[in-house]
């Protein structure tokens, strides 16, 4: 479990995250998403200890990230937004660097390029940045750690790939996995992500299940404009809006409508979220 | 699970890094150990061109070869191999890796101050007994072959006109030059973003002018020093001499490794 507790960064005097508390919980895939410059990239990097908590802790399972001692570093894996080439083919550089992790499958690795349709045996430094992040993503996979952090992970990718993404972790991540997914494409993973996280600049302004978000709000996607809606947009046919969920009436989450509903009315949101 | 040390974990880690250095690094070490053939061809072909015959004498060129060669790889193995660490994809990769600090710090100082400089010493005298021995007549005797070339020389007394012999252990000053100058510059390609050899050596230049302005003072014992050893207490002075000459050798080269230590542990992406 990664508890997060009054977290805070700032680059030089710039503040980023402030008082970020959140507990991350095995077996679920966290959707972590906020507006550019919130600090979505600066937290995966604090949490898979690749930078230093100023001020409050962070701790996966006990450890302080940031120690980068192997017990630590072996549990976890983090999958930049861009990623390095390597001068060397992937199935030598999976073999190479796969036994670091103790869960590491080279059939998982090697299954997982094939679903995305890659050859395991072409040179990394000579793959288009897509490919790259395709072996990248199939070695994230086959590493089998408790947390994957993903920053942007469908970025880059063709529209086939996207869907071979959401299969590729549903059957390759562990049930007891922690997966936090940092991403503005949300169309792409609408279906996977479950629980999500809105950040804004400096506060945690939603962590909730997608049960906990049709409970207290309502998705209408009807044609009449209603009076009480938190956020309304036009789509042909009809719109879609975000209100209140006063009745208890089930509806079908829609994670874009969902960050502009929260983002107009963060206050209000969160009120909503805290049973205030 | 121990989290400073374990030998199979850094067996692993090692044998990764070698790897890694190999991808890097390893064409270009093959290049520079070529570099007396390369250098023999050369000479041989303009001597041809120019007088129509092979080149009289070989050794100066062949010498002058490997010492391009290891000044080459001292300042471009750090940066090849490990340079990588500034870069934030890379950085990030390296940092990564389920080793502890130490054995990445560890392979790494062992990569750069025994592996290359043994794999390049061992290439460079390979290939020259390899050419001296299929074409002595052309190419000439091999370094390892020549009476003078020995870890260890002896300067008789009548050369230097001290009163005992002076022997000089060249092998283990080559080594602790090399040391210090690819530590230099290892430190160079894990501290600068950009340029990271031209930062380096401005930063050695800068450094060298505040140590001699500091060490200055002591110049005035140069004469005392020679004085001592004219009057026939070579021996002693030698001997104090190389004693300090290897302490602050010493203390520089660890005085390297703990930075690299520290910038190893304490960097960020």
């Amino acid at each position: 479990m990664i508890k997060i507790e009054n977290l805070g960064f700032s680059y030089g005097k710039t503040p980023v995250l402030k008082n970020i508390t959140l507990n991350l919980e095995p077996g679920k895939i966290y959707g972590l998403l906020g507006e550019n410059g919130v600090g979505k990239t600066t937290l995966l990097t604090l949490v898979c200890g690749l930078k230093k908590a100023q001020t409050g802790s962070i701790s996966c399972d006990g450890i302080d990230p940031y120690s980068r001692n192997p017990e630590f570093l072996s549990q976890v894996f983090y999958l930049p937004d861009e990623v390095a080439p390597v001068p060397s083919t992937a199935i030598a550089w999976a073999k190479s660097l796969g036994p670091f992790w103790p869960n590491f499958k080279i059939e998982t690795f090697s299954s997982a390029m094939k679903d995305f349709e890659m050859d395991e045996t072409m040179k990394m430094h000579k793959m288009s940045a897509g490919q790259l992040k395709k072996t990248y993503i199939s070695f994230a996979l086959a590493c089998g750690t408790s947390y994957i952090l993903m920053d942007e992970p469908t970025n880059g990718l063709d529209i086939p790939s996207k869907a071979q993404f959401r299969s590729a972790v549903l059957k390759y991540t562990r049930d007891d996995s922690t997966i936090l997914i940092s991403t503005h494409q949300v169309k792409d993973l609408e279906s996977m992500i479950d629980p999500i996280i809105i950040l804004d600049r400096k506060d945690v302004l939603l962590n909730a299940s997608v049960e906990e978000i049709t409970s207290k709000l309502f998705f209408d996607y009807g044609s009449i404009l209603r009076q009480d809606a938190l956020y309304a947009e036009q789509l042909p046919g009809g719109f879609i809006q975000v209100c209140p969920n006063t009745t208890g009436e089930d509806s079908k989450l829609n994670i874009e409508a969902l960050f502009n509903a929260v983002h107009n009315n963060k206050e209000l949101v969160k009120a909503i979220f805290n049973n205030e | 699970m121990n989290n400073v040390f374990s030998a199979k974990r850094f067996g692993k880690y090692f044998s990764y890094d070698l790897k890694h250095c190999i991808d890097t690094f390893g064409l270009s070490l093959l290049i520079l150990g070529l570099m007396p053939m390369i250098t023999f061809l050369f000479a041989s072909i303009i001597s041809f061109i120019v007088s129509g015959d092979w080149i009289p004498d070989n050794t100066v060129n062949r010498i002058v070869a490997a010492v391009i060669a290891v000044f080459i790889a001292t300042i471009m193995f750090p940066v090849k191999a490990y340079g990588e660490i500034t870069d934030k994809k890379a950085g990030s990769n390296f940092l990564m890796v389920p080793a502890s600090t130490f054995e990445k710090w560890l392979s790494g100082s062992l990569m750069t101050l025994v592996i290359v400089p043994v794999a390049l010493v061992l290439l460079l005298l390979g290939v020259d007994l390899l050419l001296g021995a299929l074409l002595p007549s052309h190419y000439g005797e091999a370094l390892l072959l020549q009476e003078w070339f020995r870890p260890i020389i002896c300067i008789p007394a009548s050369l230097t006109g001290l009163s005992m012999d002076v022997s000089i252990n060249v092998g283990l000053i080559f080594w602790v030059s090399w040391a210090t100058s690819v530590l230099c510059f290892l430190l160079g390609a894990v501290f600068f973003k950009k340029s990271k050899i031209a930062k380096t050596i401005l930063a050695l230049m800068i450094f060298s002018m505040l140590l001699s302005m500091l060490t200055a003072p002591f110049a005035n014992l140069m004469p005392g020093l020679i004085e001592s050893i004219q009057l026939g207490d070579a021996e002693r002075v030698m001997r104090g001499f190389w004693t300090a000459v290897w302490v602050i050798d010493g203390a520089e080269i660890v005085a390297f490794l703990a930075i690299y230590y520290f910038r190893l542990r304490t960097i960020k992406h």
